[in-house]
């Protein structure tokens, strides 16, 4: 899941300053579940941006609408009408969305709602970690699918740093450290011979450091 | 038409006819405004749990006090954007009253409205409006009248608050 936060309404209203009829729209699937840019937050963002308008003395028109995905045409296009009775539109979906919608609607501005920060999943309630950098390269297999590409500070593949204390990472004490959690879970699976296997360096090129990357299916 | 000093300065400052009129005009709607403010009423918007209050309310109705109660089947049926709906459509404080912490009916409502209020508070601070205009209190149901005594602190207050929007804000 994509996880990502909603910008500070200060920011939200220098964004939206030069328009006078805004579409608030929200993406109901991952941005939905981290409480960012669902259906919900449309309608408190909508009701905050009136609010701070009104207190500054003055004038916008909001209109709420939330998608089932922003990065889908088959979705997107039922935005259309919206779209059009509005002068910009403020997507709550990630940086796909935001990109998918401006690409769809190629007249209209459509400016970021929200941060989008990592791949990820809720660890509990309220609490979302990154467990996937999407290097395009995934040695799981070997580390009984504990990233520690993602999950190391140090993004070490041949065995842990040793600065780590009672499980938690030395960069910061509330990260767990990867290693820690690859030896626990590989012994208990029996596969701690995993560790032998050399790992050599990633190749990043199948990564984000070999330009923006492409799927064909 | 009485005109003030001040009006009249002004006037025969202003160096054609029409700058006075475009004058006398500015003043009479500072005027009407600073009336209209006057008349507002002090509005106080509160979401109840039926389990903790009745939403019956004793307290003396003057003219320029109102309020509204909204009736929840728990607290946790609040949502953030019904408080700040209620301050879009005018209210100057809005009041959440749920049962004491340990005690919803429904588990954990209560500790989920502490938290949206919390949000709703955040969100207030970001957009320059006072946070204590909202606020949540855990209300027991043996206790008849602490309900109201919390309405009537927040009336107190208000006076020290004012309005959280003026009239012609809320006309926008």
């Amino acid at each position: 899941m994509i996880v990502g936060e909603q910008k500070p309404i200060t920011e939200i209203k220098e964004i939206i300053a030069p328009y006078k009829k805004i579409l608030i729209l929200g993406c109901g699937t991952c941005v939905k579940t981290c409480f960012a840019g669902g259906e919900d937050e449309v309608a408190v963002l909508g009701s905050a941006i009136g609010l701070a308008f009104k207190k500054d003395g003055k004038k916008i028109e909001i209109e709420e609408l939330t998608l089932e995905r922003q990065c889908e045409n088959e979705f997107i296009q039922e935005a259309a009408q919206a779209v059009g009775r509005n002068e910009a539109i403020l997507s709550l979906g990630c940086g796909a969305g935001v990109q998918a919608i401006a690409r769809r609607f190629m007249s209209t501005p459509v400016l970021p709602g929200i941060n989008t920060n990592f791949i990820g999943v809720l660890e509990r309630q309220g609490l979302f970690t990154q467990e996937c950098s999407a290097c395009g390269n995934c040695k799981l297999a070997l580390f009984g699918a504990v990233c520690p590409v993602t999950r190391c500070a140090k993004k070490l593949l041949n065995g842990p740093c040793g600065g780590s204390r009672d499980g938690k990472c030395e960069v910061d004490s509330e990260t767990d450290c990867a290693w820690h959690l690859i030896i626990e879970r590989l012994k208990r699976l029996g596969q701690l011979d995993n560790l032998e296997t050399y790992i050599p360096p990633i190749d990043w090129r199948a990564g984000n450091s070999g330009g923006p990357r492409r799927f064909v299916v | 038409m009485f005109l003030s000093y001040e009006k009249i300065n002004i006037l025969t400052n202003a160096n054609c006819l029409h700058e006075a009129a475009l004058v006398i005009e500015n003043i009479t709607s500072v005027f009407e405004c600073k009336k209209q403010v006057k008349n507002m009423k002090s509005k106080i918007t509160v979401f109840y749990c039926v389990n903790c209050f009745n939403g019956l309310c004793s307290l003396p109705v003057t003219k320029d006090i109102e309020l509204q109660f909204v009736k929840l089947p728990c607290s946790g049926m609040l949502k953030e954007v019904f408080l700040l709906r209620a301050f879009e459509s005018g209210a100057d404080s809005v009041i959440v009253l749920g049962c004491p912490e340990g005690q919803c009916r429904y588990t954990e409502g209560n500790i989920r409205a502490k938290k949206r209020t919390a949000q709703v508070k955040n969100l207030l601070n970001q957009i320059g409006i006072n946070s204590n205009r909202v606020s949540i209190s855990n209300v027991s149901s043996d206790d008849h009248n602490i309900g109201e005594q919390i309405i009537q602190y927040k009336l107190t207050d208000l006076k020290k608050l004012g309005h959280c929007l003026s009239h012609t804000e809320l006309t926008l």
